[in-house]
């Protein structure tokens, strides 16, 4: 464990390395002068100056890549060129309305997904199946922010039950969060309970027909108790579905975001580029791109203490 | 010298390959949603392809008479905010759609195919760099590599083709380097190691032909993915521009009239999921007939 614990580590840090040297490459090849763009309208070439001598725009690259990565990892951003803001101070009030929203969906798509796959599977090749397979087809092949736009044009137009947009926080009102995201949650939640539903539904069926399964049925065990017998051990796959969707979910966020006009963190990642506000830019995309790889690490060291063959194996994927 | 030895391998190459793909496309047959998937595809790329045939009008022209009127004997799919034909919009919409996700798709594979190929075949140096680079990759799901890109391109067609080839490189890279770590091991690549072919032969006459249906597959699930990218970053601004129709750049004009006009919103939409829907059914199918003991995913 320990070895593996320390080569999947390694692994990370090689990958948070690169990811910054693409981010840090990338911000530099975006076009015009971001001491220009800081300035603002018709600055004068002393207020140009000063901006690329206090933001070291002027110095050696090297030496701009480690300053950059000194100040984030005191969570300094640099301000923003659009508000003047603290750029860590708007990505933390923006956190919350996205984290919840990932949250809220990764749950409705787990519950969905993994009750109509077993459903499936236990009922294998009967209209149950067919049912469940159909929807899951069509829920992978409609786009979620058109989803959304329907169910907006339904619930909230048509019926007026829910909200069309806007974001009420938590405790400010409980019902009025509530109601605010049930629909984005269920938006972005369709796509990945229908991954989640076929892959529950495959390893299930697999599940289903093997030695132990059979021995627990031989014993006179009740169905019930045999299907979650069988359960159990498909439910690694959902953590596995967790790790290669993260990405995914991401995206979906900042769709679903800007659909139901929350005030999220993909939201402020789209605004920044249609303003070129490059710290913000650049911290949102270092900011996610570094939550990807904390959360793969995460789930991948959940896996390898839920099915211990993967240490053997050295991690090999 | 060579060429014999590669003659005289009878599992790689075309021969066994091919009486293999006749027995897929026998099972693809009786497969009816694979079919219906295939069926769809055809007409939905005669579509595109016959856009300018088929579209009733010319989906740029403006006629401010008729602006958002609802679906008619003259206007099938009724007019957008410039009163323009919605029907043709979107057959030319579809055919933008189809192009950006097949671009993608072929971009991702010229780039990922030699990189899959060469890691698994190179383990010790070439396989631990592709690894960290598949994974620097993934870290920048697919949305936030485009919109980076649009940060240091601009949106546009191309660049928005380009983030959803590059989010998919790592996927065909995965599935490549399998395939090749598979087929490292059979009998014929050691004969024709030991026939003096070298590295390259090997890798593109011997383990790509075989890994083709692998590839194939990864195919289908990839232009369901990039015609899906191709909307959402189209209906984001960061994809396809206006006044250029795409599906995605309906879907996001529409948007502000769509509760008055909601016809704009439906039609746009409910041919990316046709389009999607085709393209997952056909990969199933394809899945199916190709992969035979293989769990569908």
């Amino acid at each position: 464990m320990g070895r593996y614990l320390l080569n999947r580590l390694l692994q990370s840090l090689v990958t948070l390395f690169l990811v910054s040297v693409v981010i840090f490459a990338g911000v530099r090849a975006m076009p015009g002068d971001p001491a220009l763009l800081l300035a603002g309208d018709d600055p004068s070439p002393e207020t140009v100056a000063a901006i690329n001598e206090q933001y070291g725009f002027d110095r050696a690259w090297p030496l701009q890549y480690l300053t950059w990565i000194g100040q984030m990892l005191r969570w300094d951003f640099g301000e923003s060129i659009r508000t003047g803001m603290p750029v860590s101070e708007t990505i933390l009030t923006r956190l919350p309305a996205t984290l919840e929203l990932a949250a809220l969906s990764l749950l409705v798509a787990a519950l969905v997904g993994v009750l109509a796959g077993v459903a499936a599977a236990v009922r294998q090749g009967r209209p149950t199946d067919w049912l469940a397979n159909g929807v899951a087809l069509l829920g992978l092949s409609v786009p979620n922010f058109w989803l959304g736009l329907m169910g907006i044009l339904v619930f909230a137009v048509a019926l007026g039950w829910l909200p069309a947009s806007g974001y009420v926080p938590f405790f400010e009102s409980p019902a009025g969060n509530l109601a605010s995201m049930v629909m984005p949650a269920i938006v972005l939640g369709t796509g990945l309970a229908a991954i989640i539903l076929r892959q529950t539904r495959s390893s299930m069926i697999e599940a289903l027909s093997s030695d132990y399964v059979r021995t627990a049925r031989a014993k006179g065990m009740t169905p019930r108790r045999v299907v979650a017998h069988a359960l159990r051990n498909s439910l690694i796959t959902v953590l596995t579905i967790l790790g290669l969707q993260l990405g995914a979910l991401i995206s979906g966020t900042v769709v679903t975001e800007q659909i139901f006009v929350l005030p999220g963190f993909g939201r402020l990642m789209v605004e920044s580029v249609f303003t070129r506000d490059f710290p913000v830019i650049q911290a949102t995309v270092m900011v996610t791109a570094v939550g990807y790889i904390l959360v793969n690490l995460v789930v991948d060291l959940l896996y390898s203490v839920v099915d211990p063959r993967i240490r053997v194996q050295g991690g090999a994927r | 010298m060579t060429t014999d030895v590669h003659a005289g391998t009878p599992t790689s190459g075309a021969g066994a390959g091919r009486s293999q793909r006749r027995r897929a496309l026998r099972r693809l047959r009786r497969n009816p949603a694979g079919m219906v998937g295939l069926v769809l595809v055809v007409l939905l790329v005669l579509a595109a392809a016959l856009a300018p045939l088929l579209a009733p009008a010319d989906p740029a022209a403006v006629d401010f008479d008729r602006l958002r009127e609802q679906p008619s004997a003259a206007a099938w799919l009724g007019t957008d905010e410039f009163g323009r034909d919605q029907l043709s919009r979107v057959l030319f919409g579809l055919r933008s759609s189809l192009f950006v996700g097949v671009l993608a798709v072929l971009l991702a594979v010229v780039v990922a195919v030699p990189l899959g190929l060469a890691a698994g075949y190179y383990r010790r140096f070439v396989d631990p760099v592709v690894s960290r680079l598949t994974d620097t990759m993934l870290a920048f799901p697919f949305l936030v590599l485009a919109v980076g890109l649009a940060a240091i391109l601009g949106p546009s067609l191309l660049n928005a083709a380009i983030a959803i080839g590059v989010s998919q490189v790592p996927n065909i890279i995965r599935v490549m380097r399998g395939e090749t770590l598979r087929l490292a091991n059979e009998n014929y690549i050691d004969a024709a190691v030991a026939g003096g072919a070298h590295d390259g032969v090997i890798l593109f006459r011997h383990i790509l032909p075989n890994s083709v249906n692998a590839l194939l597959i990864q195919v289908t699930v990839g232009i369901p993915a990039a015609i899906l990218g191709e909307a959402v970053l189209s209906f984001l601004g960061l994809g396809v521009q206006p006044p250029t129709p795409s599906l995605g750049v309906m879907l996001s004009s529409a948007q502000p009239f769509f509760a008055q006009a909601p016809w704009l919103a439906l039609f746009p939409g409910l041919v990316i999921v046709a389009a999607t829907l085709a393209f997952n059914l056909l990969g199933d199918g394809l899945r199916d007939a190709l992969d035979p003991k293989g769990h569908r995913r």
